[in-house]
């Protein structure tokens, strides 16, 4: 097990709300509430959650570009704060990549400007070794160096996403945020990005955190799954134990949701259910935030926030933080939806 | 939308007060002494001493401002020499006059401005769109004082179907039909400029709005193509182009002064043109000030109409 | 040289109790030269009650030919050839003014992303109401009521309130809802579904997919459902047509197609899907190469580049829509047919 290449603790982000006539501030919404988590170096943590949960919001925080409201955030041993301080501006060593291929490149530049851009602005290559790098770059991400004359418009949404990676790669950072980068292309596009970003990561030894709400493509990039709902970590632990057998009601929901494709199963299988639409993130209700949604809740459940724990007799990294995840009805439903998943 | 009207009508404050700052700076930087203007070069240099007392013209330049504000606070914008007058009841004489026309212009413009442009939208490419972009072309080229003597010769001389000039006859008769007569041409001529501008507009914002996924909605559902364009284009279509009839307002506010010169209105504008041949400085100053605050204020309501069509600003 | 059996005649789609068909539609922008085919030569059919999913990646014509069949084709576009008939009319023909009267209480369409398929600057009342006061002869009373009536249909709760809301105030799932109850307003016989759900969080999604299933099962409505995503299908759909460069590649009970495919592209999706169901973190294998340019066809079977069953003659010809298998029931549009078991056996003489 290598050292955690980056390290959350207790990570709060919050945006102010702005009402009345002399728009003061009325209250903050609570995008990212005390979360905490460790992605391994050479390895992926998948972010899974809905709109709302705070996944994009943790992923821009762990860059520096949402800022940080409370606890602290450390890549490869040293705090981003400090980081920042000393650079000025986002750590060389980490980078993102957006989901939307057609917004995210400049329509105005060639691929090639795009690319030479970045090594130039970092002052790692100018004029006519530039342009050797930039060919590399379009060897390593699979396109043909011949596209660095094209404008972005003449490009696929799969050609553009494998751009948009070359050019985080540009600055050989170690690690990468990726937000939903396949989310936005065809299945059968999404399957080659996939492949291209496991092989960068075998050959260059990237972290990873890929924030999707697919949970078939994170089940395959990921070796550890950290499940948030409303701004709050609801559970984590090992992929495998992750799907086979969710602790948490609302892990169980986003399985339930996803469909099998083989009919017979689909229309027969038990489901977890949500009851309502997640909750508005100005106002956070005191206790676990999925009490509105979920089949279990009681009383205690709006009262205190659960916190993250392991199950007696199962893999102790695998945590979930709720109230009722010892007791036999709950397990008892949720292993019978988690069957139910398999096709 | 109270608190947005509120929060709107406290940002216009400061805007207001940099609007007098500008004006009071700008008779600053006119070349010349007021005394010798105002009294003329044979003045002795006592007489000259006691105006520049009595006008204040010695103190510092903030302790001048502050007067001024003073006055203006009392209504007093200063004595006009061109009219032997306050300043203040020269505009207010005329202000009715050429608000009439401002308003007749706007009304013009806007409403022939959106449904030529609307018209034109509706088949892109066509003859009647090509049409309007010559004609669009043709008004935004051409000078409003070129436009309005055109029209003067040929409605007025070569035939002889609407008067020349004024307000009213020379023989006085003021009845509504002789004062509509009378504004037929100079409302046709300030008004072009903005209906061509408002026409492109227009079109352009119709463009945009008639492919959106909620028009194809409401053709789904069987809705005709009259109701599409009037109730559910129209005003998508609109914040867009209210914005540019709220810029045109100060055009028009400007434009007046060249119109009315030429038509005779007797108008603001018309003072206006008549003080800066006298270099009348308070008279100039007055109508900058009156004008400036006008274009405020008709944006503070552009701003307010936009937020009524497009109700996603009011939370912003 | 190999015989091989001679196929049916692509007689699918003969529902005779089809309430609505597509016929040999053909849709194309642009003139002349610079006319591009988007539906080349599409036929589907749905029975009253019954639930067709429609699949294909973007770019396969599957939204252009129900725009065409609704008569809401974008500028420039037009249908080329082909028919499009409900309950035996053909619409192709009618005038604009009958074509209004069909939309809304024959066909009805819920659009993709509610976001932008609601008029942002009327309220969900207003926008809802509009038909049924102007065309439909309701009294503003009666409206609101049927509004309220819809709105707790699609299970939106305190409806009575929601009336006066406008679209952005409502979150993603609460406004594809109210799309939905403006679709079912006019109670049309068909309604179309694109991509319903892929705006929409996972467990929207769920909910979402379930609640146009019961509203057509309980309405008596066909429904069309368009996707890219098989899975959607599996759990609504009795029927799909697997669209691949605007033809019409197979068509089958959805039990059948997901157990038997038989197109090469078909079972590539489906092991797509599968692949991500391994346990082993292993290379996945995608479809290789890009999904079709209407704007640079190819020669031959549109699928050719991307086959891994490829043969001189799939580079060469065109297959027609034939079924060899079921009498009738499962369509396939391939040279190869590499699935079942007699067109193998027969064809090992002329290998690739």
């Amino acid at each position: 097990m290598s050292a955690p290449a980056i390290q959350l603790k207790d990570v709060s982000v919050r945006f102010p709300i702005r009402k009345g006539i002399l728009r003061r501030v009325a209250g903050e919404v609570h995008a990212v509430d005390s979360v905490s988590f460790d992605i391994a170096e050479g390895e992926t943590v998948g972010l899974v959650g809905e709109s709302g949960s705070g996944k994009s919001t943790t992923g821009r925080a762990l860059i520096g570009l949402a800022p940080l409201a409370g606890g602290t955030v450390e890549c490869f041993g040293r705090d981003l704060r400090a980081l920042r301080q000393a650079h000025g501006a986002l750590p060389r060593m980490s980078q993102i990549v957006f989901q939307d291929p057609y917004a995210s490149l400049n329509p105005r530049m060639t691929i090639g400007e795009t690319l030479k851009e970045v090594l130039e602005v970092h002052e790692l290559a100018k004029g006519h070794d530039a342009d050797q790098r930039v060919g590399r770059l379009l060897d390593d991400v699979g396109l043909r160096r011949d596209l660095a004359e094209r404008y972005p418009h003449a490009l696929s949404g799969g050609q553009r996403q494998r751009v948009a990676i070359a050019r985080a790669l540009a600055i050989e950072p170690k690690f990468i945020v990726l937000d939903e980068v396949v989310s936005a292309l065809d299945v059968s596009i999404q399957g080659q990005i996939v492949n291209l970003l496991q092989d960068l990561q075998q050959d260059r030894g990237l972290t990873y955190l890929f924030i999707t709400h697919d949970l078939s493509i994170v089940r395959h990039v990921s070796h550890s799954i950290v499940v948030m709902y409303g701004g709050q970590i609801m559970e984590k632990g090992p992929r495998k134990s992750i799907f086979s057998a969710p602790l948490h009601p609302y892990t169980s929901a986003l399985l339930s949701a996803v469909p099998v494709p083989n009919p017979r199963i689909e229309r027969m299988r038990p489901r977890i259910d949500v009851r309502s639409e997640p909750p508005d993130p100005s106002a956070p209700l005191p206790g676990c935030r999925f009490q509105k949604s979920c089949l279990f809740a009681t009383e205690i459940c709006r009262t205190s926030r659960p916190q993250l724990r392991s199950m007696t007799g199962r893999d102790p990294d695998h945590l979930a933080a709720c109230h009722h995840m010892q007791e036999p009805h709950v397990r008892e439903a949720l292993s019978r939806a988690a069957q139910g998943a398999v096709s | 939308m109270i608190s947005f009207i509120l929060n709107r009508a406290l940002q216009i404050i400061p805007v207001i007060i940099g609007v007098t700052l500008a004006t009071f700076l700008l008779a600053q930087i006119i070349p010349g002494d007021p005394a010798d203007v105002l009294l003329g070069s044979m003045a002795s240099e006592e007489a000259r001493q006691q105006l520049r007392l009595s006008l204040g013209l010695n103190e510092p330049i903030y302790v001048q401002y502050a007067i001024y504000l003073k006055n203006l606070l009392q209504g007093d914008l200063g004595q006009s020499f061109t009219f032997a007058q306050p300043v203040t009841q020269v505009i207010v004489e005329r202000l009715f006059n050429t608000s009439l026309l401002a308003i007749a212009a706007i009304i013009l413009a806007s409403v022939a401005g959106v449904a030529a442009g609307t018209w034109a939208a509706l088949k892109p490419g066509s003859l009647r769109d090509q049409g309007l972009s010559v004609v669009v072309l043709f008004f935004n080229s051409m000078p409003s004082f070129w436009l309005g003597l055109v029209l003067i010769l040929t409605f007025g001389l070569h035939l002889r179907l609407l008067p020349v000039g004024g307000m009213q006859d020379a023989t006085g008769s003021s009845g509504i039909g002789s004062l509509v007569a009378h504004m037929v041409l100079p409302t046709i001529t300030l008004a072009a400029w903005s209906l061509a501008v408002i026409a492109r507009m227009t079109r352009s914002a119709i463009l945009d709005v008639i492919n959106s996924d909620y028009i194809r909605t409401a053709r789904s559902r069987g809705v005709g193509e009259a109701r599409i364009v009037l109730r559910h284009a129209l005003p998508n279509a609109m914040p867009s182009v209210i914005t540019v009839i709220g810029m045109q307002m100060g055009f028009l506010l400007s434009g007046a002064v060249l119109t009315e010169t030429v038509f005779s209105w007797p108008g603001i504008g018309l003072a206006m043109f008549q003080a800066i041949s006298t270099r009348d400085i308070p008279l100039i100053q007055g109508g900058i000030l009156v004008l400036a605050v006008a274009f405020v204020l008709i944006n503070f309501a552009v701003d307010i109409l936009y937020a009524y069509f497009n109700p996603k600003v009011k939370l912003a | 040289m190999m015989m091989f059996t001679k196929p049916h005649p692509a007689q699918t789609i003969c529902s005779s109790d089809a309430v609505f068909e597509v016929k040999d539609l053909g849709v194309a922008y642009g003139r002349d030269a610079a006319s591009v085919q988007v539906v080349n030569d599409v036929s589907l059919s749905v029975g009253r009650g019954e639930a067709l999913g429609v699949v294909g990646e973007s770019g396969c014509g599957k939204s252009q030919t129900m725009l065409a069949a609704l008569g809401l084709l974008p500028r420039g576009g037009r249908i080329t050839s082909g028919q499009v008939l409900l309950e035996g009319r053909n619409l192709v023909d009618l005038s604009p003014r009958e074509m209004r009267a069909v939309r809304g209480s024959g066909i009805a369409l819920i659009s993709q992303d509610a976001l932008t398929s609601l008029n942002p600057a009327m309220t969900i009342g207003t926008q809802m109401a509009e038909p049924m006061i102007h065309y439909g002869g309701m009294s503003r009373s009666a409206a609101r009521t049927r509004c309220i009536e819809l709105l707790d249909l699609v299970g939106i709760p305190g409806a009575a309130t929601r009336l006066a809301s406008y679209p952005h105030e409502l979150s993603g799932g609460m406004r594809q809802r109210a799309l939905i109850a403006m679709a079912i307003s006019a109670n049309p016989k068909v309604l179309i579904a694109d991509e319903p759900t892929t705006a929409l969080d996972v467990t929207t999604q769920s909910q979402i997919l379930r609640l146009i299933d019961s509203l057509r099962k309980e309405l008596g409505m066909a429904l069309i459902l368009i996707t890219h995503d098989l899975g959607v299908v599996a759990g609504v759909a009795d029927r799909v047509a697997v669209l691949y460069a605007g033809r019409v590649v197979e068509t089958a009970e959805t039990e059948t197609l997901f157990a038997s495919p038989r197109h090469p592209y078909t079972k590539a999706l489906l092991d797509t899907i599968s692949q991500l169901e391994d346990e082993v973190s292993e290379r996945l294998n995608p479809i290789p190469g890009l999904p079709p340019d209407p704007r640079n066809p190819v020669q031959g079977c549109p699928f050719n580049p991307r086959c891994d069953y490829v043969r001189e003659v799939c580079r060469a010809d065109l297959p027609a829509l034939a079924d060899s298998v079921e009498g009738g029931r499962h369509p396939v549009r391939c040279h190869v047919d590499p699935f079942v078991g007699l067109s193998l056996t027969m064809a090992s003489g002329g290998a690739r």
